[in-house]
């Protein structure tokens, strides 16, 4: 039967199990340890069973498991295929009176059975050792999909690895260049994305980042295997990557030259492709580091053209493998010349992108937030799109100033005054345009202000706004720090819940946007059904208190001037931020000023926040022995302080 | 039979062969020579099938080579560096030997045995160069190949192996007319194996000769004259050298015995030798005559 298969040869047969059956065995041991042995030694831990009996198989040892996958295929094709990478044995080999084809299949499956055999030959051991446990632990179903995608993933990256072998006449670098075929579609996209923005004014480049890009790493999703099954489009696509790995493959072979064993690059042709390829990742790879770490354009353009450098020669260097190389610069001046005259285009935006804006009247719906998230992630609860004409002007007439003023915004500045800005068009033609800028807050608060003190923002914002009945609640717990009163009475809720709904109606654009700590506390709703909602306490819900305080609530509420022995307020002149004083700091500072008075302590409870960058420090010291060290904000000092340190 | 019909092959930064033409007839002895870098190996892979040529043609048994199973069963190659599977002994290569090559003959493995004194269950790795060298002796010529291509074969073997190598060589060529061919350095060492010589320089075949011929056909002469020497009597020969000593004319010239011997008895010489010359001051002359120095070439 063997012999009718053309390609079979016993004589290479038998050398290429030689060269590469040990890597089976370590694979089955592998495995073996990973799987019967350690489901047997956990046979007598009755947690552990319960555990993964609802589990996967891939979550046993998985570990172990994923490490093996990831390494023994690549591996095994570097091993197999070394025949064609050393000269003296790639001579050899292809002067047997063997066809090239008969080469290829012949060390091809003779790889892939060292992946399939021990991979089986578990499945089988787990099998049988099933009737021996008192529980089904795995079910056969279960094994035989562990099997095909352990085997299919296997291949994946096994096939992976042959492929690339064919471009490649060094060992070490086919290893290399598998993990970074591995990488490089998601690499790329990030790499490119990331760069965009620093070219195309308004970019919205974590849109185009967000969308499952671990999907596009293997090695990512591979491990998601325990919790996220494949689906049949993924598994076919593996599949169809391994048959196109396979035939690629055995056509470069054919077409390869023998003498290019110990080449970097085993094609002439595509070496200047590998050169120019490398050169620019390297230089989107610099210019990302250091546009990220300064945010200077400056940088940016230093790190691409340090990093294009640093790339072009490397790449020369595995070329040539030589370290003398640099005689040639020649090829750098071409690169550089096509970069600049691209970089220019796209800066000069010669798509007008930067400049797209719909018209008013095609818009359907329109976001507007502080990230990416909700635009694409519609989460039970939060519908960030607005509708009304009036709030889609108001977002289009703040976007169309941005484009006009493109503010600038570097690191140096404050940078709690910056805000992320993302604007999204659902066009009525089911087209969407996404823009993502960064904006300082100050200049464009009219524009702000108009679009989030609506009510249609406030209702997207607040899910507590969209309920109207508050039958079905069963309590409302107020808390904060060392403080809970739990309301349970229907009237209270009532009142309470409408006392808090037209707090936030009313809720300025300041008080909406402050993420610096005005907080008492929390407040939680709870519905018959569990279901939970949070919002927050803000020190400016003024009506709140006085609800509170109307229902003599307060003092359970919240610490109040009541639970205040004195406070001590000290100025800040070394500008040291909050969370760097010390108890014992703040006693021994002698120049503090110790307030008594119960009003004036009540306004500095109101007043003061974790502000890092305060000239004043506020300690208020708690009949109850504890202390609380907080700041005022500098425009919001109460003015019988500056009066005193004044 | 080789054929070799103007082949060229570019490596990527020169062109190691450049349109070099030249049959091997079947049943003779084929010595390629040429120095360290002249383009040998590289023209001997492209006729065992491994490289590919950018240009021309190669025929073995009048079929192309190159992806050919059933001419390349039949051709075997040699090369300057011998590979061997890892960790394999001879008895382990010769059943690899035997299931690649249909023609392998078990009994002409017994028989060589004699010739090499190896244990065929020693791992081939560890044996000296020499050793080594003789291995892949035996193997190939236990797989009676119809052509033998063989690069600098006689390269780290002593005397006597280098003798019964020959030996067994001349045996195969006479008795079932195997085709041989085969690169070296060093003239003397081929000298006595070779029927036809070809010299390989940068790539190209300078010069091709059969080795009769090229004995026969250039003498050494030394003449000397009463007066001074006549001026037809240079003028009608083909001189490839001369060297004056006195009174002493000394020319390497080319041409038939008698004709020679004929013409310059004609001017009445006061002396007159007509001496044998050695192959190597054939090539020596021969190639200046095309413009080259021989050191650089070939010895």
């Amino acid at each position: 039967m063997l012999s009718k298969i053309s390609f079979f040869n016993r004589g290479i047969f038998i050398q290429s199990i030689r060269n590469v059956g040990w890597i089976a065995i370590i694979y089955f041991l592998g495995l073996l340890f990973a799987l019967p042995i350690h489901i047997l030694m956990m046979y007598i831990d009755e947690n552990w069973f319960s555990y993964y009996h609802s589990k996967h198989l891939f979550a046993v040892s998985s570990g172990i498991q994923f490490l093996l996958m990831f390494i023994i295929p690549i591996l095994l094709a570097v091993f197999l295929f070394r025949y064609m990478q050393v000269k003296l044995s790639a001579d050899y080999i292809h002067s047997l009176p063997l066809k090239r084809e008969s080469l290829f299949h012949q060390h091809v499956f003779v790889g892939a059975s060292i992946i399939i055999v021990p991979v089986v030959a578990i499945a089988i051991i787990i099998a049988l050792l099933q009737p021996a446990f008192s529980i089904d632990l795995f079910s056969m179903k279960q094994i035989i999909e562990w099997t095909l995608w352990t085997i299919i993933i296997d291949l994946f990256f096994y096939f992976g690895t042959v492929f690339v072998g064919m471009f490649t006449g060094m060992s070490v670098l086919q290893g290399i260049f598998a993990y970074i075929l591995f990488l490089f579609p998601a690499g790329m996209i990030v790499l490119f994305t990331l760069n965009l923005k620093y070219f195309l004014y308004g970019f919205a480049y974590d849109y185009y980042l967000s969308q499952k890009l671990e999907n596009l790493v293997p090695f990512i999703r591979v491990t998601q295997l325990i919790s996220r099954p494949f689906q049949p489009l993924e598994i076919s696509i593996y599949i169809v990557l391994i048959v196109v790995f396979y035939g690629v493959s055995i056509w470069l072979y054919k077409k390869r030259h023998i003498e290019t064993a110990t080449d970097a690059i085993a094609f002439r042709s595509l070496q200047p492709v590998f050169k120019y390829g490398f050169t620019f990742c390297v230089m989107l790879v610099g210019g990302l580091y250091f546009g990220e770490m300064q945010g200077d354009i400056r940088w940016t353009i230093f790190g691409y053209i340090f990093a294009s450098l640093i790339g072009y020669f490397i790449a020369e260097m595995i070329l040539e493998k030589t370290w003398r190389v640099f005689a040639r610069w020649k090829g750098y001046v071409g690169y550089s010349l096509v970069i600049i005259a691209i970089g220019l285009l796209l800066k000069a935006d010669i798509t007008g992108y930067e400049k797209r804006i719909p018209s008013l009247a095609d818009i359907e719906r329109a976001y507007f937030g502080d990230s990416i998230y909700y635009f694409e992630n519609n989460e039970e609860g939060i519908s960030p799109f607005f509708y009304q004409k009036e709030n889609i002007e108001n977002i289009y007439l703040f976007h169309q100033q941005l484009i006009k003023d493109r503010p600038k915004v570097s690191f140096q500045n404050d940078d709690r005054d910056l805000r992320n800005v993302v604007i999204g068009y659902d066009l009525k033609n089911g087209k969407r345009i996404v823009r993502s800028y960064t904006v300082p807050v100050e200049p464009y608060k009219n524009f702000y202000a108009a679009i989030v003190e609506s009510k249609e923002y406030k209702q997207n914002y607040y899910p507590l706004l969209r309920v109207h009945r508050f039958d079905d609640i069963l309590q409302v717990s107020i808390s904060s720090s060392g403080k809970m009163i739990q309301l349970r009475d229907r009237k209270q809720i009532d009142s309470f819940l409408t006392t808090v709904q037209q707090e936030l109606e009313n809720e300025t654009f300041e008080s909406l946007i402050d993420a610096r700590g005005y907080q008492w506390g929390d407040i939680e709703v709870l519905w018959a059904d569990n279901k939970r909602m949070n919002i927050p306490w803000k020190k400016s819900y003024d009506r709140l208190d006085e609800w509170l305080k109307e229902n003599h609530l307060l003092d359970k509420a919240r610490m109040t001037a009541n639970d205040v022995r004195y406070t001590l307020v000290i100025e800040n002149k070394e500008k040291k931020p909050v969370y760097e004083w010390q108890k014992e700091m703040i006693v021994q500072e002698g120049s503090g000023w110790k307030i008594t008075d119960k009003e004036q302590i009540e306004q500095c409870l109101r007043a003061s926040s974790w502000e890092e960058n305060a000239d004043y420090i506020v300690a208020f010291f708690y009949e109850n022995g504890s202390i609380d060290i907080q700041a005022f904000r500098n425009d919001q000092i109460p003015p019988f302080i500056l009066e005193h340190f004044r | 039979m080789i054929q070799v019909e103007n082949v060229s092959k570019r490596f990527s930064d020169m062109e190691a062969v450049k349109g070099v033409t030249f049959t091997v007839p079947k049943g003779s002895i084929y010595g390629l020579l040429g120095s360290n870098g002249a383009g040998k190996t590289t023209l001997l892979k492209m006729i065992a099938g491994i490289y590919r040529q950018d240009s021309g043609t190669i025929f073995i048994d009048g079929e192309p080579i190159f992806e050919n199973v059933k001419r390349k069963e039949r051709t075997l190659f040699l090369p300057d560096a011998l590979y061997f599977f890892p960790h394999t002994t001879v008895q382990q290569m010769a059943d690899f030997y035997k299931s690649i090559y249909p023609t392998w003959s078990d009994e002409r493995f017994h028989k060589l045995k004699e010739l090499f004194p190896i244990d065929v269950n020693k791992k081939i790795q560890r044996m000296s160069k020499g050793m080594q060298r003789q291995v892949a002796f035996w193997l190939t010529l236990s797989a009676l190949p119809d052509v033998l291509i063989l690069d600098e074969p006689l390269d780290g073997l002593d005397a006597v192996m280098r003798q019964k190598v020959k030996n067994l060589l001349f045996q195969d060529v006479a008795e079932r007319e195997m085709t041989v061919l085969i690169s070296s350095h060093n003239l003397r060492e081929v000298e006595d194996l070779c029927d036809r010589i070809g010299i390989l320089h940068q790539g190209t075949l300078i010069l091709e000769k059969e080795l009769d011929d090229l004995k026969t056909d250039i003498h050494k002469i030394q003449v000397a004259f009463k007066g001074p020497i006549p001026d037809l009597f240079l003028q009608n020969m083909d001189i490839l050298y001369k060297e004056q000593r006195g009174s002493v004319l000394l020319c390497i010239v080319r041409g038939k015995e008698e004709k020679i011997t004929k013409h310059i008895q004609a001017h009445n010489p006061i002396l007159f030798d007509l001496l044998p010359l050695t192959l190597e001051e054939i090539f020596i002359y021969e190639m200046g005559d095309k413009g080259y120095a021989i050191e650089n070439i070939i010895l």
